[in-house]
């Protein structure tokens, strides 16, 4: 087999007709080269035009990957789409590092040569694939399909509608200055009511077997996960906005401050970021905070749909599992993050892996065949130049995956371990790879971490009783009830995922079609759960990457691989709606803190103009925006525990100098914090009326409830 | 002697080294070639020597 017959088999439809053809594909690459010469001119000039930031974004994410793909030979498909925004990404990620590293941060004579190379490469390559179009006669190698004759009226109808009461509903929902149970309590009727319109056109196109059931699962992604973006009036989510600031360093400065924040060991993706900021000529990435979790669900709803499609499910069951991802995925791990992008390069190898190298699980050990009764696999593997370029791609995509996020090799490696044992690759060496460049990295490059403090990163190795009360114990110990139903949604979800799942394999078993790849990508990440606490959030780490093979295995037991009666269908969509709910609680529960509003923004944009470079600035609860411009030069801590005066003494003592002066900000979403962790709710008024008392301290701003308070020298 | 030998300059390139003989085994498992003669020695040899570097920074640093 060979890349374009691998690229012709990844269908999401059952009927053969690829959402999209050659025709397209050339269409594609002249966008791209549009796209690349756009981003030159844009960049060589230091245009201020407002579309430079959409223009180099896109091209980023898309534009390199794509016209290296092209230039090997592959063909247009869903799949290749997905791979060019990977393997974009890989490339932005390891030429971004390398520049911090070696290249003296030189990004603008990068940025010219990488968009006028795409513009080039693709032009000569879509002016050779016209030349051997032309003289093969045009054929487009596809039957073409008719989308004009197989419209589905009711389903467009129903996304329409469903939307414009979604829109609807958020106008009319309190956008800021939410309760303990978040989202849920504050959501207009009309929100709900357009879900279940859109849940309603689900149902009706797979009835009827409809690839228009498409539309509904991106309309239902669109309105879950970009909820907060499209109600909330800023970018939500502390570290997202810590995360800009650490984009921002190396952009401007193209150093990494190794010895401030662990994170600077693994900043590929920041350095990443860094270049998307100087090529879009904009002063941070904020931007991307809005809608990043809609990007990193969709393209991960995507990958699920093509993985589903790998593993013998069918087109509705690939839509089914599709649309669980995205109403079980409430682990919000989906932000502008490190975690995000390796989440979604980890489910693109493992894809990309059973395409291009499958193996036959029913060929494996003979005793574990006997033991696990696992279905067959006739796929054939890549061979040839093709299977080498592929092969060489994932290896690069592990560096980057390496270099940017400690934890996801290690989901990486117990996966691809799992699937090597089990025959369902033919891949070998890759877990071998996976752990020399992880290890290399940790000690070679990661090394400003763990000097001199090595056992806390492997103390907890085993200690399974911490590992628990760490993970589990201390994010359920709340005595508020509203927040004990949000921990109850996100403890029940998490459990019913697995359960099902877990049903599912048994009853595979029994029929002797146990789908033990599936098997592998369920259990590949509890091993993670003994090594490391990661500050409490390793169990949530573990439950994100379970959630695909867990939504496809769900999607094989409650829908049947032939034909569906419409009964069970309308049970589907019942459950569904069912689970948007207890959805939207669980992973917009904590918006009470999580989301900032105006006061917030103001406080904190306020603080950074009167704060001088040098200051230390103390925060009551790290749910604030802190640490978002200046990173390193205005410094953000923890105030100590104690009564307000023993505080006072300590920042007194320790921290205020002639060159760092002190000041205290106390903002509401700390406050809203504070009252999910059993404060009163007037907690930070007394705390401030207590400082205050102390006399050593002046009020510099007031923002609403919030305050920016400086500590007097005597 | 020790601070050099332990130093990112040694580690990279044998980490480099053992990364891409990994890879050439891999493409010769799949392309089903005859297997060069001690390839898989080789890499087998380079990850031994970057794990004992490896083991030692963290012995000495930790």
């Amino acid at each position: 087999m060979n890349i374009v017959q691998l690229l012709e088999t990844d269908r999401l439809t059952d009927d053969g007709a690829g959402i999209s053809s050659r025709a397209n594909g050339i269409l594609v690459d002249l966008s791209c080269i549009v796209l690349a010469l756009a981003a030159l001119v844009l960049i060589g000039t230091d245009s201020n035009s407002p579309l430079r930031a959409p223009v180099v974004l896109i091209f980023i994410l898309f534009v390199p990957g794509w016209t290296i793909l092209r230039r090997c030979g592959a063909t247009a498909s869903v799949l290749t789409y997905v791979s060019g925004m990977a393997l974009s990404v890989v490339l932005m990620i390891l030429m971004g590092e390398s520049l911090v590293l070696f290249g003296n941060w030189k990004w603008f004579p990068v940025g010219l040569a990488l968009t006028a190379a795409c513009s080039t490469i693709g032009a000569t390559s879509m002016i050779h694939r016209y030349r051997m179009a032309a003289r093969s006669g045009f054929h487009s190698g596809r039957p073409a399909s008719n989308w004009a004759e197989r419209l589905s009226v009711p389903t467009v109808v129903t996304v329409v509608a469903g939307n414009s009461l979604v829109a609807l509903g958020i106008r009319h929902t309190k956008d800021q200055n939410f309760g303990i149970l978040g989202l849920v309590d504050v959501l207009s009727p009309a929100y709900w009511a357009g879900l279940a319109v859109l849940v309603g056109g689900l149902v009706f196109a797979c009835s009827r077997r409809s690839r228009w059931a498409w539309l509904s699962v991106a309309a239902l992604v669109i309105a879950l996960h970009g909820l907060p973006g499209m109600l909330e009036p800023n970018p939500r989510f502390n570290v997202a906005w810590l995360h800009t600031g650490f984009v921002q360093q190396i952009a401007n400065k193209g150093t990494l401050l190794r010895g401030l924040d662990a994170r600077f060991s693994w900043a590929g993706f920041f350095a990443a970021g860094g270049l998307l900021q100087r090529w879009s000529g904009t002063e941070s990435l904020l931007w991307m905070v809005r809608y990043a979790p809609l990007f990193y669900n969709g393209v991960a709803v995507v990958l699920v749909a093509l993985l589903a499609r790998r593993l013998h499910a069918t087109e509705m069951q690939a839509v089914f599992a599709a649309t669980l991802f995205s109403c079980l995925n409430w682990i919000g791990q989906d932000y502008f993050a490190p975690q995000a992008t390796a989440f979604v390069l980890y489910l693109f190898l493992i894809t990309v892996v059973l395409y291009a190298f499958p193996g036959d699980p029913s060929q494996g050990r003979r005793w574990l065949v006997r033991l696990t009764r696992p279905g067959g696999d006739d796929r054939r593997a890549l061979h040839g130049r093709d299977g080498v370029l592929v092969l060489l791609g994932c290896y690069v995509l592990v560096v980057a995956v390496v270099i940017s996020h400690q934890l996801t090799p290690g989901f990486m490696l117990s996966a691809m371990l799992l699937l090597v044992a089990a025959n369902s690759t033919r891949l070998r060496v890759l877990p071998v790879f996976i752990a020399v460049v992880f290890l290399a990295w940790l000690s070679f490059g990661g090394s400003a971490y763990w000097f001199g403090h090595f056992n806390n990163l492997t103390g907890s190795v085993g200690q399974v009783g911490d590992l628990v009360k760490q993970n589990v114990g201390s994010r359920t110990g709340s005595q508020v009830l509203n927040r004990q139903i949000v921990i109850a949604s996100r403890i029940g979800l998490a459990l019913l995922a697995w359960g099902l799942a877990s049903l599912s394999i048994v009853i595979q078993w029994v029929r002797r079609s146990t789908p033990i790849t599936l098997v592998c990508l369920l259990a590949a990440p509890f091993p993670m759960l003994v090594l490391q606490p990661y500050g409490g959030e390793m169990a949530l780490r573990v439950c994100y990457f379970t959630l695909p093979a867990a939504c496809i295995l769900i999607a094989q037991l409650l829908v049947p691989a032939g034909r569906v009666n419409l009964t069970r269908w309308i049970a589907c969509g019942v459950a569904i709606l069912v689970l948007l709910p207890i959805f939207i609680t669980a992973r917009f529960g904590n918006e009470s803190f999580e989301a900032f509003s105006n006061d917030d923004v103001l406080l904190a944009r306020t603080t950074y103009e009167l704060v001088p470079d040098g200051s230390t600035v103390f925060v009551a609860t790290a749910q604030t925006t802190d640490n978002f411009e200046r990173v390193g030069v205005v410094r953000f801590r923890s105030l100590p525990r104690g009564t307000p005066a023993q505080v006072t003494d300590v920042l007194a003592k320790k921290y205020l100098r002639k060159s760092t002066p002190v000041f205290v900000e106390l903002s509401e979403s700390q406050q809203a914090h504070g009252v999910t962790l059993d404060r009163p709710a007037d907690w930070m008024q007394v705390l401030i009326k207590d400082l205050m008392l102390t006399g050593r301290y002046v009020v510099r701003v007031r923002v609403g409830d919030g305050v920016l308070l400086e500590m007097k020298r005597l | 002697m020790t601070r050099t030998l332990l130093s990112a300059g040694v580690g990279i390139p044998v980490a480099l080294a053992t990364m891409s003989l990994w890879f050439l085994v891999e493409i010769v498992h799949l392309t089903e070639r005859p297997r060069p003669l001690l390839l898989r020695s080789s890499a087998i040899l380079m990850t031994a020597i970057l794990f004992g570097l490896i083991v030692a920074r963290f012995a000495k640093y930790a």
